[in-house]
């Protein structure tokens, strides 16, 4: 059996160790550790509070709630393009993922504006019910995070749907028709990746910052910030959040149990899939269901911001006065997932090579990070690096690449995994064969094999690492911004026009970036990879 | 009665079914042989309604089931087909399996569960009821899957290639179970394979396919004056 050299092991483990989990071991010791002793009295007197109920009843319900509405619009929207001869199902394949570069506070900024009074589908709505329509900052908050957090549910049911074997559907319409056969046995079979997407989505939204943040929601991220930034009281926000992090602990040992290691993500989405069902008359209409989410996540709020951003000088102005907070995102950014690759291929043919007990505790250890709120990871890493002896790391830029690395690099590992698990372990074999240099054999054989993996992996951690506003709102060093901190600076001073010009500014480097990414992933992908 | 007319299909550009008509009674069993990639799978889907015809027509007992420009749904051709996978449904139970098949009103719950235990009977499966199709070996997985197909009864009966993973023994005992199955329901069988040996032995009719195109076609009897050479020849051209 191939093993993973120790040379390798070792340091990479010892690298991970220190990156990523020094921290969340500092978030679940910090809480028993007063004075120089170990003590539940600080822990018992928080955990027990009303607050604490509240909070978490809040946090839950918000997360709940979101959850299945990504559900009902995640779910159909990946059954339509995946299984049925719906029209352009390979244009459709794509939009969907447009919404994962648009972050969730960016949702919120857009939908405060259009469902507050005076925005103009509040006007619409009013018109319609005949009475003034007012929303909820809750409802509105689980808008945006369903809109921003769908595309989860659907790339994960569309890779569920595409490791389905068509005999078994074909086989099922054969006897029962299109129907059962969609109900009994497509929707089933592809039910671990429909729920792991629907636990991705309760995390993600559990853990949010920006949303409530703006919809004045109290839930766990915004009263840790509030402990932290406004009271100075760092142990309370890390005791605060403590029941969240044993809630997203079983809820991550869930999603690594139901994904046992199955594929997650994928670049080559907009492939014709298998196509089963024929909607025969409704194939028309039913484009309108696709296009209403679409409409919901991607026009709207594009339109919603080229509207209040006015006019093209507001535009040009907050271009030229940002200039620098644009250069740093991107090189941050580009730092922190180009870092992220490089660690997720070792960590991911660390993990792919080991006996399979070790494997299963480090699949679990590698996707702990991205369940803990970005804000309270900012917190531990501020306690664990802000000392005499780390000053020249603490304070400089490396620390939010550190940040970002510590709070993505999960997502990073699964991509890369996903690629390595295809590769036939005799290819690799043969290449041990012919050279003792195992950097060689990973050069010439693993790495171009796994090619579209590690694209994924950079993709992924590029896009979250510009979007992100949790973890750089606290680390970042004196004196430097990063486009999420200014629209977050910008939203509190109430400069609408600005936020909105700014927010049009990082969606289009965004688009631009994937745009040439994809095309040149395309444009290079070597004929056997090729459907 | 399968009848199939001047049936074309092309994927791309590849022509994977060329201009072939041939027709099967009740109670016949008709081997289509051919080397791989010959269009057999492609024939078989298009009569089961997977596929629908670039050309031609298929009918069962006089209905026109698949044109250009018709197709019936494949629920409703009262036909089966056992994949040359098996395509056995690894969700379900073996029960689940054989009752999925089966329509609410043909039997009411009870008697349903009854017709799938009588079926797993004359298959040898009764006491494996529980079990989920990775929990059986590669012959009760067969028969699971020759279950499967003839639980609704239907009229007629397509077989891809699905004893070619099987050893001799095993083989043989699974063309023994087609032969009284066959008997017993008074079925048209497909049965699509490239062992010439297993053709001969099952089929009374055969066709062999080349290259899409139906290139012969006769009776069991007009194979004995033909040499294992003359079918080669068959595939080489």
């Amino acid at each position: 059996m191939l093993q993973c050299p120790r040379w390798l092991s070792y340091p990479v483990l010892t690298a991970f160790s220190l990156i990523v989990l020094a921290p969340i071991l500092f978030l679940v010791i910090s809480p028993f550790w007063h004075e120089g002793h170990i003590s539940w009295l600080y822990l018992q007197e928080l955990i027990l509070s009303s607050r604490q109920l509240n909070l978490l009843k809040t946090s839950i319900l918000l997360a709940g709630t979101a959850t299945c509405l990504t559900l009902l619009l995640g779910l159909p929207y990946a059954l339509l393009i995946e299984r049925t001869d719906l029209p352009g199902r390979s244009l459709l394949g794509l939009a969907y993922l447009i919404p994962l570069l648009i972050p969730p506070y960016m949702q919120a900024i857009v939908w405060d504006y259009l469902l507050s009074k005076g925005g103009w589908i509040a006007e619409l709505l009013t018109f319609f019910i005949g009475r003034p329509f007012v929303v909820s900052p809750f409802w509105a908050a689980v808008l945006s995070l369903s809109l921003a957090y769908y595309p989860f549910v659907t790339l994960l049911t569309i890779s569920g749907l595409r490791g389905i074997d068509s005999s078994y559907e074909e086989a099922g319409i054969l006897h029962r028709g299109m129907w059962s056969s969609l109900s009994r046995i497509t929707i089933p079979l592809a039910a671990p990746h429909i729920i792991s997407g629907a636990v991705f989505v309760f995390i993600f939204s559990i853990i949010d910052f920006g949303v409530p943040d703006i919809f004045r929601l109290r839930v766990y991220p915004v009263e840790i910030f509030i402990q932290f930034s406004g009271l100075y009281d760092e142990k309370a926000a890390v005791v605060l959040a403590f029941p969240l992090l044993l809630l997203m602990a079983g809820l991550v040992l869930i999603q690594v149990w139901y994904m046992k290691g199955r594929s997650y993500v994928g670049l080559g989405n907009g492939r014709r899939g298998s196509r089963c069902f024929s909607l025969g008359r409704a194939r028309f209409p039913a484009v309108a269901f696709p296009f209403f989410v679409l409409c919901l996540s991607v026009f709207i709020p594009v339109l919603s911001l080229v509207r209040t951003t006015g006019t093209w000088t507001v535009l040009r102005d907050v271009l030229v006065s940002s200039w620098s907070e644009i250069a740093y995102s991107f090189a941050m950014a580009f730092a922190g997932a180009l870092i992220m690759t490089v660690f997720a291929f070792f960590i991911a043919y660390i993990m792919e090579r080991s006996p399979p007990r070790y494997r299963s505790v480090l699949e679990y250890m590698t996707q702990l990070p991205f369940a803990i709120p970005a804000i309270l990871l900012g917190v531990a890493l501020i306690k664990l690096w802000n000392h005499p002896v780390t000053a020249w790391l603490y304070g400089s830029s490396f620390m939010v690449i550190m940040g970002y690395v510590a709070h993505f690099v999960p997502f990073s590992i699964r991509a890369t995994l996903s690629s390595l698990k295809q590769i036939n372990p005799h290819l690799e074999e043969i290449g041990h064969l012919v050279s003792h240099n195992w950097l060689r054999t990973a050069g010439r054989i693993l790495v171009p094999l796994t090619r579209t993996g590690l694209l994924t992996a950079f993709f992924i951690g590029f896009i979250l690492s510009l979007g992100d506003l949790g973890i750089t709102l606290l680390i970042i060093p004196p004196g430097m911004s990063t486009i999420p901190i200014k629209i977050y600076n910008f939203m509190h001073y109430g400069a609408e026009a600005k936020v909105a010009a700014l927010s049009l500014t990082l969606l289009g480097i965004q688009l631009v970036l994937v745009t040439g990414l994809l095309t040149l992933y395309h444009k290079t992908t070597p004929s056997y990879e090729r459907p | 009665m399968i009848l199939i007319n001047d049936i074309s299909k092309q994927f791309g550009t590849i022509q994977a079914v060329k201009r072939v008509s041939l027709s099967v009674d009740r109670g016949e069993i008709m081997a289509v042989l051919g080397p791989s990639g010959c269009g057999k799978s492609t024939l078989l889907r298009l009569i089961a309604g997977l596929e629908r015809p670039d050309a031609g027509t298929v009918e069962l007992d006089g209905r026109l089931v698949s044109s250009r420009n018709e197709m019936a749904p494949p629920a409703s051709r009262q036909l089966s087909l056992i994949f040359q996978d098996l395509a056995l449904w690894p969700h379900m139970t073996v029960m689940e399996n054989v009752a999925f098949t089966l329509s609410r009103d043909l039997f009411s719950r009870s008697g349903k569960a009854k017709g799938v235990k009588e079926i797993l009977r004359q298959v040898y499966l009764s006491h494996l009821l529980k079990r989920y199709p990775h929990q059986l070996s590669g012959g009760e997985r067969q028969r699971l899957a020759i279950a499967r197909a003839i639980a609704p009864n239907p009229l007629y009966l397509l077989m891809d290639e699905p004893f070619n993973s099987l050893d001799m023994l095993l083989k043989q005992e699974m063309m023994d179970m087609t032969m009284a199955l066959r008997k017993e329901y008074q079925m048209a069988i497909i049965y699509v394979s490239h062992d010439l040996e297993e053709a001969t032995y099952l089929a009374d009719k055969l066709v062999i396919m080349n290259r899409g195109e139906a290139v012969w076609s006769g009776s069991r009897a007009d194979t004995i004056g033909l040499t294992k050479g003359d079918f080669m020849n068959f595939f080489r051209r």
